[in-house]
């Protein structure tokens, strides 16, 4: 990691003088309104290419979820050393009942279908290739880095720690690979890694001086650590099903109390947040949206019910949290230098972009290898024919929902990270999202992904060409008209585009 | 709820099982069929007797439910039992006259109308200790925001247009009226020393303004029409001469009204420039609603129901930001009102106020002015709705291909739809003005166009009785649960009390969407929402 000492950026930043810092601070603020709008974008476009559902009530969905984990954070206040052995002890307990539970039921369920291959099976072995693991801790170092480099200025400790950091996270991988000359194994030694990742992350967390400010969100250098960690047991993991699973577990629950425990406890909130925001949405699918759908309802009578449900949802919000400014501890930050340029960019900003590039590779894994994300992609092409092909829609649209609700509230969050908010947030976030959707095309994520990035960085860096900041919807509006009048289709052309 | 029957009489049942293989539509919309036809175009006294004996019960249910809410009221507290029992009343209201099985569907329509609206006025009277102040000054609320509905009825329910952008062309006919009649009324010094002359001046500015807009407007059409690809047959030449001439005719109107040498003091000089003020606000409302339905009409509806819900939130924050315009959040306070000294000068609106016990007899002329604007409206939208005109419109909602195989223009026909319903809307925000009478963007968030919504969707969608039935309803509800304080006696303070009401209303428009689409008084088979 070196080389980010010699890198020119920071030499090339400065050269293009003032004008070009003042153009990236607004570049960063896109960004970081895009990953929003990309995360919520993506569950929107989903609902809307499936079930014709234009939900309105997105918007406040995010809010629910922002509020939610606002709340969880402030319910929940654990001294730091006890969070730290209730970590510890939650990693213990994973592993042992992996190791007593799970590894046997594995096992068991592999003798019964040896011999007969099924598609299922297929899938699962192919979950990752090595090729592909190989460029997911490839991603996780470049993720390091740059979390590293937006994060700290590049000075002398910034640099040792960064290398220090590095060094921690590849150090185990590059050893064990020397020892066996083939890779490392992962089985015996997974008690041996897990130990090393929260050495690391405890190491990385008193060691190194890189506290942010009073109450300030910990290192993203140790998220990236953790990420490492996590990605390197994901390498390991390549070759039985027995020996994918249990270190994928482990380590996904490592990574959990790691986090967990840098965030103070924000990422278990947001956890919950997710988690109760799904369970809304399913709720409302099974209470009402099904039932409509049976109906045969219309594209306007779904609509007239999205705003029903838009009007509840905000003012039930509203009833118990109120209508006042909320702020998260930590996101008037100030800006920190981006490789010692003069752009700079807050912590939780930084953060939105990395968990926003990490939940946006999950969904692309996830949309193309497992079972239902292929579903879903089927059914937002064609319903008639993925119903005919022997798709269970039910049970799909019920993951779709699962899905909307954890990106929806995943999104909120992030974005209240990153200003103050209250309950207008989710409506003033409802029309870009809406404009990425039908910008990416209705029922294509990527196209979704491509929408949010396109709009956020449309709305953001319009007050550097002279709009008042308070017209940047306009802008936003004007790209949406522009699309529908002369590709109502979209960019990607979603296949939901009646 | 519409598909059970009333269970009062089984044995009925019984006997008319055998005609349902015949008429399953009817069936499941209204009671046993051969009442049906036998009820169909009958109508008179006996029809209420009738009523009343199959649903005797329910109608003694009614009464006692409106002793136990007198009795709570007076007694003083239990808001939230005054409110369920609201609630009950309009249940058992609408059970006992909507599934009647002797009534057509005309007469049915009157009676839940009369029924429901008697009982409400009743219920607020009640709430309120008979203050006829109050209720004067709630019912031209509710007639006001009737009249902005029935322009959404237009566009949604009779064409077919849905348009989430509704309080747009509502701010727009308030914001034109406030700034033009305070300008003028500033420049020519009308405010503080009015002379005739001036009057005079300002009027044939408006009616000069008015025609020039009607004249373009009306060629605008014609140009659509004749750049459309589809043929423009004759009727649909006939079409466009009679808006276009029913426009120019509005600008004669006001011509005449300057030509009539009536003695023009202060009064009525700035009644004619406050209502050149709305006037051209609709005007300019309808233009706006061209000029938004010209890119924008040919999208799916989906689209379209996004375009228009982010063009009003777009113009409300241009409202907030251009100051220089409309005084950005602050508004413009103080506006010029109608008839400004008819309170000192007119006797007969003094006796009448006096004798109704109305202690402000601009509460009563108000009242009087939006019921004729009312008038108005619904005697406009008769001529045109039972016109040819109003039946390609209704093809329109149903099936625009068909429409449009016909050889009717149905863009221009939409286009034309949408800068009615947008004219209507303006007219409303021009007497919300004079009702407050200030403006701020305030007034105009999103949530008002959703009121429309729910007003017509309660109602009945295509239904202008309905419409007003509904907006009725709405602001009973909303003024009941003020009125009871139902807030904070739940223990919600200020702005989460009014979440509860609008989180409750809300959950009205979802249950009416899934159990009851048609509203109160809609036809099923006239359904728009289900397609």
């Amino acid at each position: 990691m070196l080389f980010l000492d010699v890198l020119p950026a920071d030499v090339l930043l400065q050269g293009l003088g003032d004008e070009a810092a003042r153009f990236g601070r607004f570049v960063v603020n896109g960004l970081v309104v895009g990953s929003i709008l990309a995360l919520a974008g993506v569950g929107l476009t989903l609902v809307y290419g499936i079930l014709r559902i234009a939900n309105f009530a997105h918007g406040d969905f995010l809010t629910l979820g922002a509020y939610l984990t606002l709340y969880l954070t402030a319910l929940v206040t654990l001294p730091r050393t006890l969070a730290w052995a209730v970590a510890v002890a939650l990693v213990l307990v994973a592993f042992v009942a992996g190791d007593r539970f799970l590894r046997p039921w594995v096992r068991d369920r592999l003798q019964r279908s040896r011999g007969q291959v099924t598609a299922d099976r297929r899938l699962a072995r192919r979950w990752f290739s090595p090729r592909e693991s190989r460029l997911l801790l490839f991603a996780a170092l470049a993720l390091i880095v740059l979390v590293a480099g937006v994060r700290f200025p590049i000075s002398l400790p910034g640099g040792l720690s960064l290398l220090f950091v590095a060094v921690v996270a590849c150090a185990p991988l590059v050893l064990e690979a020397l020892r066996t000359g083939r890779g490392p194994q992962p089985t015996r030694t997974l008690g041996v890694w897990a130990g090393i990742g929260l050495l690391a992350g405890l190491a990385a967390h008193f060691l190194v001086p890189l506290q942010t400010g009073p109450g300030g969100w910990s290192q993203p250098a140790e998220i990236a650590l953790a990420l490492g960690v996590f990605a390197a047991g994901l390498l390991n993991s390549q070759r039985e099903l027995v020996r994918r699973t249990l270190p994928v577990l482990g380590f996904a629950a490592g990574f959990v109390v790691l986090l967990y425990l840098f965030a103070d406890l924000r990422i278990l909130a947001l956890a919950v947040s997710l988690a109760v925001v799904s369970a809304v949405m399913v709720l409302l699918e099974l209470l009402m949206w099904r039932r409509a759908r049976r109906q045969g309802a219309g594209l306007l009578t779904l609509i007239i019910i999205a705003i029903g449900l838009m009007l509840l949802l905000r003012n039930v919000i509203i009833i118990i949290w109120g209508t006042r400014q909320q702020v998260f501890p930590g996101t008037l930050l100030p800006r920190v230098p981006i490789l010692g340029s003069d752009v700079g960019i807050t912590p939780y900003q930084s953060l939105v972009v990395v968990v926003t590039l990490v939940a946006i590779l999950a969904m692309h894994l996830f949309l193309r290898y497992t079972k239902v994300g292929k579903a879903m992609r089927a059914l937002a092409d064609d319903m008639d024919l993925a119903r005919v092909s022997g798709i269970d829609v039910d049970r799909v649209v019920v993951y779709v929902w699962i899905l909307a609700g954890a990106l929806a509230a995943l999104a909120g969050t992030l974005y209240a990270f990153t200003r103050p908010f209250d309950t207008n947030l989710g409506w003033f976030q409802v029309l870009p999202i809406f404009a990425a959707v039908i910008l990416g095309g209705i029922g294509s994520p990527y196209g979704a992904m491509l929408g949010g990035f396109t709009i956020g960085l449309v709305m953001e860096v319009s007050p550097y060409f002279g709009v008042p900041v308070d017209y940047k919807l306009v802008m936003a509006f004007a790209a949406l008209i522009l699309v529908m009048v002369f590709r109502p289709k979209g960019l990607m052309g979603g296949g939901a585009a009646r | 709820m519409s598909e059970k029957r009333p269970e009062e009489d089984p044995e009925e049942e019984m006997h008319t099982r055998p005609a349902e293989s015949f008429q399953p539509e009817e069936q499941e919309r209204a009671g046993p069929p051969v009442r049906e036809q036998m009820g169909d175009g009958r109508s008179g006294p006996g029809e209420a007797a009738g009523l009343l004996r199959d649903h005797g019960r329910y109608a003694l249910g009614i009464l006692v439910l409106l002793l136990a809410l007198s009795w709570l009221t007076f007694d003083g507290g239990h808001p939230d039992l005054v409110l369920v029992l609201f609630v009950a009343f309009l249940a058992v209201t609408y059970r006992m006259v909507a599934t009647s099985a002797r009534l057509s569907h005309r007469a049915r329509e009157n009676l839940v109308f009369a029924a429901l609206g008697g009982g409400l006025v009743t219920i607020l009277g009640i709430i309120s200790g008979w203050s006829n102040q109050f209720l004067v000054f709630t019912m031209t609320n509710v007639l006001i925001y009737a009249i902005f509905a029935l322009g959404l009825n237009l566009e949604f329910g009779y064409t077919g247009i849905i348009n989430f952008g509704h309080v747009a062309f509502m701010a727009i006919g308030a914001y034109t009226f406030a700034i033009f009649s305070t300008s003028m009324l500033d420049r020519i010094g009308l405010l503080m020393e009015p002379t005739i002359t001036a009057g005079v001046v300002v009027v044939v500015l408006a009616a000069v303004a008015f025609l020039i807009v009607g004249v373009l407007v009306s060629i605008l059409a014609e140009r659509v029409m004749a750049r459309s690809a589809h043929r423009v047959t004759a009727s649909t030449h006939r079409q466009v001469t009679v808006f276009t001439g029913s426009v120019s005719g509005g600008a004669a109107a006001i011509l005449v009204v300057l030509v009539v040498p009536f003695p023009m003091d202060a009064m009525w000089a700035q009644t004619m420039v406050v209502g050149a003020g709305v006037v051209l606000g609709m005007v300019l409302a309808a233009v706006a609603g061209v000029l938004l339905g010209l890119p924008t009409l040919r999208l799916r509806a989906d689209y379209l129901a996004i375009v228009t819900i982010g063009a009003a939130e777009i113009l409300r924050r241009a409202i907030r930001n251009e100051q220089w315009l409309t005084g950005g959040p602050q508004g413009i306070p103080q506006l010029p009102l109608p008839f400004p000294r008819a309170s000192e000068q007119w006797e007969w609106l003094q006796h009448l106020s006096g004798a109704l016990g109305i202690r402000s007899p601009w509460v009563l002329l108000l009242f009087l002015l939006v019921l004729v604007a009312l008038g108005l409206v619904l005697a406009t939208y008769t001529v045109l709705l039972r016109s040819p005109y109003g039946r390609v419109l209704r093809a329109i909602r149903e099936d625009e291909d068909v429409a449009a195989a016909l050889g009717k223009n149905v863009f221009a026909y939409k286009l034309q739809a949408l800068a009615i319903g947008s004219a209507v809307a303006a007219l409303a925000g021009g007497l919300l003005a004079w009702y407050r009478p200030f403006i701020s963007p305030q007034t105009y968030e999103p949530i008002i166009t959703f009121y429309a919504w729910i007003i017509i969707v309660v109602g009945g969608v295509g239904n202008n009785k309905g419409t007003v039935l509904g907006a009725f309803i709405l602001f009973s509800f909303i003024e009941i649960t003020r009125v009871l304080n139902l807030d904070e006696n739940l223990g919600l303070s200020g702005p989460q009390g009014s979440a509860l009401r609008v989180s409750l209303i809300g959950m009205l428009l979802i249950l009416v969407m899934l159990f009851k689409p048609e509203g109160l008084l809609g036809r099923r088979e006239e359904l728009v929402l289900g397609d």
